[in-house]
């Protein structure tokens, strides 16, 4: 925003002009983003894994890199949570276009997502341990 | 004598062991006082008018190490992943028993980055074999056959090189050997032959590559026909740790922690044999010992004979020396273990024993 408010000054109606573009741009962007970073409602399946001696866990769990189902365009909330002492972990499901930042020990990161619209199955992995840390993602038909 | 000296290289070198040895808290109370005081100015002050109170003297540092990723204890006498639940061993270990009266072992090993803690606060960024320094110990029996995946999920090429007899494409040693991040390779060979070993990567820079953590023991057990009599065995892998890349140790240690065992002594039996697989993979320092107080071992230098070489209370190893020390504690009681370098001892290679009365039922 900085960047725009001098650009406005410096360039007077036309940079008004462009300000205002910019801003739509923001804007717009914002929307796109928000199913993906703002909080949503409470209707978002709640997805918990917990990183353990190398391996995603569902919470509860004890089968390691299990199979995650969601249904077809369900809104997904994935909470993960590094429980693996003196590793850096990450999520990320290359066909759902989804990468949480790196997470330190005993710290979590929540991350919002739609699912696909159609049914497939996916991978996920932790980037730098992507032999041990893998699993598979599927998206079944919605009902 | 040696206090002057020293005393020079801690002022013109802000890290040095002594500087980093104050900081850490390791060593003596009164030692980190002493040190402390001899630094300000240039003359050692008479005696009486700074005699520190040599009550407050402890061992070893203040804190404890977290076990939960690593625990010393368990790591003494676990070997083929024997610390494990079972189903969790299973992904990494088989026996299979073959038709000749051996035995296949299949192993799962992969080298990954890791922060280990290797004195209360003082992390180290590792390189792992299994997420734990030491690897886990191997073990077999002369003339079983060993298959280990290895996998790469480290930042660096890594390879795991085996002391004992193999072929050369199984050395795990030259450039073509490597196994780059992300790659995985099957080692493949029998356990020839009997006696103590180590395995650890071969890649270079070898002494980083060492240093960072990827070593382990490899113990070959005698024929079941020829074996050794039954004992509390102990796998001890004396190592050190070089935490500002100066090319010299801050940090020693029996299996990794530094002075864990005084914390944390090593219960053991009156009257019975405790033999003691001692590796050492130590970098930048030459050599390495281990002295046990109150009593004497009988050494079998590589483990590679059932005669003992000699009986002794202080064994000198060199970098990837090893040896089999047997003994049977005589008296209950706690008694001191380390190196008999005596700054390696207050850095951390120090321990004791405690040995226990058999009870009276």
């Amino acid at each position: 925003m900085r960047a725009t408010e001098r650009a406005g000054r410096r360039h007077g109606t036309r940079g008004a002009v462009a300000a205002v573009l910019v801003a739509a741009v923001g804007l717009l962007c914002v929307v796109l983003l928000l199913p993906l970073t703002a909080s949503t409602t409470d209707s978002a399946r709640e997805i918990t894994l917990v990183i353990r001696n190398m391996a995603f866990y569902l919470e509860g769990g004890t089968e390691p890199n299990p199979t995650i189902r969601v249904r077809a365009g369900e809104e997904v909330r994935f909470t993960v949570l590094n429980r693996d002492p003196g590793f850096a972990h990450n999520f990320v499901v290359d066909a759902w276009d989804l990468e949480t930042p790196f997470i330190e020990t005993e710290a979590s990161t929540t991350v919002v997502v739609r699912a696909p619209a159609r049914p497939g199955r996916g991978e996920y992995v932790c980037t730098p341990h992507g032999k041990m840390m893998r699993g598979v993602i599927e998206v079944v038909g919605g009902d | 004598m040696i206090q002057p000296r020293n005393r020079g290289i801690a002022q013109s070198r802000p890290w040095s062991r002594r500087a980093w040895l104050r900081v850490a808290g390791l060593g003596s109370l009164t030692g980190g006082v002493a040190a402390a005081q001899g630094a300000v100015g240039g003359q050692v002050a008479p005696a009486l008018a700074t005699m520190p109170d040599h009550r407050g003297s402890a061992m070893g540092p203040v804190g404890r190490v977290s076990t939960d990723s690593f625990d010393p204890t368990r790591f003494l006498r676990a070997w083929n992943f024997s610390d494990l639940p079972s189903d969790e061993r299973a992904r990494v270990y088989r026996e299979t028993p073959r038709a000749d009266g051996t035995m296949l072992r299949e192993y799962e090993l992969f080298a990954v980055d890791r922060d280990i803690e290797i004195a209360p606060g003082v992390f180290f960024q590792a390189w792992t074999y299994n997420g734990q320094v030491p690897g886990p110990t191997i073990r077999a029996t002369a003339g079983d056959h060993l298959r280990i995946n290895f996998t790469n999920q480290g930042s660096h090429p890594h390879t795991l090189h085996f002391h004992g007899w193999h072929e050369p494409a199984m050395d795990g040693s030259l450039p073509a050997h490597q196994v780059l991040p992300g790659e995985s390779f099957l080692y493949e060979f029998d356990a020839d032959p009997f006696g103590v070993h180590l395995y650890h990567c071969h890649a270079n820079p070898l002494k980083r590559h060492v240093h960072k953590g990827l070593y382990g023991a490899f113990i070959i057990d005698p024929p079941a026909t020829s074996a050794r009599p039954p004992a509390d065995e102990l796998v001890m892998v004396l190592n050190a740790f070089d935490t500002n890349f100066d090319a010299e140790n801050e940090v020693y240690a029996a299996n990794t922690v530094a002075s864990f065992y005084v914390q944390e002594p090593i219960r053991v039996q009156v009257g019975q044999l405790v033999r003691m697989y001692v590796v050492n993979l130590t970098e930048f320092d030459l050599i390495n010992s281990m002295h046990l107080h109150g009593m004497f071992f009988d050494v079998f230098r590589t483990g590679t004979s059932m005669t003992a070489s000699e009986s002794t209370d202080t064994i000198m190893l060199c970098q990837g020396e090893r040896a089999i020390l047997e003994t049977t504690f005589r008296y209950p009681g706690d008694f001191m273990f380390h190196a008999h370098q005596s700054e390696f001892a207050e850095l951390g290679w120090m321990g004791l024993f405690r040995a226990e009365a058999p009870s009276a039922g």
